[in-house]
């Protein structure tokens, strides 16, 4: 075996330096944003989902994996796609979120304890607040969805031109799987303080915003 | 729930009721039942009978009021902490096993499958290849990772090869940054390094000059550091910088033919290469990158046969890709990569070489369906030109679900020799990422 080359040494040397800098810097900045304490990471989680799992592969369904597990698939998605930490952490407080139990066919509105306990705190905002922190990340600004699969909300064929109130809001609660789409929409769009008032202001909501109604 | 609330509001209704009705024992000993100090005994003795009962009555008032508020808090926790249990019961019913959670150590085992199914112009049909690509994670605390893949595949006699893709250890040492260290997925580049496997890679092949052997590095054995950051205004960028032992050359004779570039364990030539890729997304829907390596390599491998001594000579790389999706439904990709190995007149095979590829891919998912429609056209130009080829290829999948996918596609190869073994071909393949 030769010797390394001097160029080389130098170039590991000054990494090294520069590794021992980002850590020092590192060790300041840690656990500087812990999601549990942070009310926008669930929003900025799933903004973050929705833009950067796309960037090599269809977005997988929350309820794929459990909380343990998408710490570790996040871990590794950190590495792979080069994601900061922040964001890591706000798409990890989505996912755990977002996988909890999901009908899988058209559903009737079924309010669970935690709904009504949050209605308190999430029912203040309003029908545009509540629409942008939990549902924007995948049916979009205009409502035509921002991943591949999304309904259409504007569309005549869309779920706002075909189903009733009723349904909407059992959708909403309960999650839904459109036919053709590769994920599902996880219960209460994955935002577990969502309530079933607030799931029926945002249907009259997007009624107005995307069909006119 | 709702019979958690109404409860508060029965007994608020009984005190409201309750005060409009004078007790007669309130009337006749206030202070006893108020628990007034009896200081204001006095007081009380200076005020009419009326004023006295109603002290009476607003002290009765402000301590039932009182054990209402600490009976609402307490139905109220324990509404909570039933819709927790509720909810992770929901969880654990969807998931099918309750998961461990809270410890400090998580471990999970992803991967992805597949099995191909080939036509080929001049030849047999045949089920060609089967693999299966077991990646184990082990993550301690948030600031320690491993991950190690395996490749298990099927080769020609029906034997089976196992082959260790990469295996790293990370340190997330910070938002921006983590030092990983191991065999790697060459950060050079974004074929290798992020679309190959089969569940995500969109057509049923790699584009040529992206697969093994080819004008892409596979894969090294070194450290890096990687990581991202948001800048807000101009966007986020991500980046992968390393150091390794660096690829080593084969040769045919007195020709260098090919780039070895899978990770070796040893460092003939004595000398480190460098490089890395930084990626730039102005917007989440655009993604551009560069690669750029450099150092020195030798040969190892003369027609299959490993030798020593050979002298080193200069590597190279350079690389850019981008990503753009103008259309939730529809991705465009495509990527330069071009290596390279300099003259070195002692060896023998004396002559530099470069090995270039590019390609560009648009895919279509058809909206509302599972189907999605994929085209590519790839050139890849290498110093053994019986691997230089020219190809379009269209294809279409069917998504059974996000990470399932059936695919069929079609390859028209131009090859620069007339007597490449590189044929147009049929492909039929079935994937799955887990």
């Amino acid at each position: 075996m030769k010797r390394i080359r001097i160029p080389a040494m130098k170039l590991f040397v000054a990494g090294s330096l520069i590794l021992a800098f980002a850590a020092a810097a590192g060790a300041a900045e840690a656990d500087a944003a812990n999601p549990a304490q942070d009310p926008m990471a669930f929003a900025r989680g799933a903004k973050a989902w929705a833009d950067n799992c796309v960037r090599c592969h269809n977005n997988r369904d929350p309820r794929e994996l459990s909380d343990d597990q998408w710490r570790a698939v996040m871990a590794h998605m950190r590495l792979r796609a080069g994601l900061t930490g922040q964001a890591t952490r706000d798409i990890l407080e989505f996912l755990q979120e977002s996988n909890g139990n999901t009908a899988t066919t058209t559903a009737q509105p079924v309010v669970s304890p935690a709904a009504s306990v949050a209605a308190d705190t999430v029912g203040a905002a309003t029908p545009e607040a509540l629409y942008n922190q939990t549902c924007v990340a995948c049916h979009g600004a205009n409502g035509k969805g921002t991943l591949p699969g999304v309904t259409d909300l504007t569309s005549d064929q869309g779920p706002l031109a075909r189903m009733s109130d009723k349904d909407l809001i059992g959708s909403i609660l309960n999650g839904m799987q459109t036919p053709g789409s590769a994920m599902a929409m996880p219960a209460k769009g994955g935002n577990p303080a969502l309530s079933d008032a607030d799931a029926a202001r945002l249907v009259r909501y997007m009624r107005e915003r995307f069909r006119g109604e | 729930m709702r019979t958690i609330y109404a409860t508060p509001l029965v007994l608020a209704l009984g005190i409201a009721l309750g005060t409009t009705i004078p007790s007669s024992a309130a009337a006749a000993n206030p202070d006893a039942e108020s628990g007034t100090p009896s200081g204001t005994s006095a007081q009380s003795a200076t005020e009419s009978p009326e004023i006295a009962e109603l002290r009476a009555q607003i002290a009765e008032l402000n301590r039932r009021l009182e054990q209402l508020a600490q009976q609402a808090a307490a139905a109220r926790d324990s509404a909570r902490s039933d819709g927790a249990k509720a909810d992770q019961k929901a969880r654990i019913a969807a998931i099918g096993y309750e998961a461990p959670v809270n410890t400090r150590s998580t471990y999970h085992l992803a991967g992805y499958g597949f099995a191909d199914f080939v036509v080929p112009q001049d030849g047999d049909a045949a089920f060609s290849a089967a693999s299966f690509n077991p990646i184990f994670h082990a993550q301690y605390d948030e600031k320690i990772f491993f991950e190690g893949e395996l490749e298990i595949e099927v080769i020609d006699g029906g034997e089976t090869e196992v082959n260790l893709e990469y295996a790293t250890i990370g340190w997330l040492f910070n938002d921006s940054a983590a030092l990983v260290a191991g065999r790697f997925l060459s950060p050079l580049g974004y074929f290798r390094q992020n679309l190959h496997p089969a569940w995500i890679n969109r057509f049923a092949s790699a584009p040529v000059g992206f697969d093994h052997d080819g004008a892409a590095p596979s894969a090294d054995l070194g450290a890096q550091i990687r990581g991202g950051w948001a800048t807000g205004a101009i966007g986020t960028f991500n980046y992968g910088a390393y150091v390794g032992n660096g690829p080593e050359l084969e040769a045919e004779e007195d020709v260098l033919e090919g780039v070895i570039s899978d990770g070796s364990a040893r460092n003939e030539d004595g000398n480190l290469v460098w490089g890395g890729r930084i990626g730039w997304l102005p917007v989440p829907t655009l993604e551009i990158g560069l690669s750029f390596a450099d150092g020195r390599t030798s040969v190892t491998e003369v027609e299959g046969e490993e030798i020593a001594g050979e002298p080193d000579r200069e590597y190279r790389f350079y690389g850019g890709d981008f990503a753009w999706r103008p259309l939730p439904a529809l991705e465009l990709r495509g990527e330069y990569a071009r290596q390279s190995a300099g003259s070195s007149a002692s060896s023998l095979a004396p002559d530099s070489a470069v090995w270039r590829a590019w390609y560009a891919q648009a895919a279509y998912r058809v909206t509302g369906t599972p189907w999605e429609l994929v085209g590519r056209y790839g050139d890849f130009d290498s110093v053994n030109e019986m691997m230089s080829t020219r190809q379009w290829g269209a294809g279409i999948d069917y998504w059974l679900t996000s990470s399932t996918v059936i695919k069929a596609a079609y390859e028209f190869n131009d090859p620069d020799l007339a007597e490449s073994e590189i044929k147009d071909r049929f492909l039929l393949q079935i994937a799955h990422g887990f």
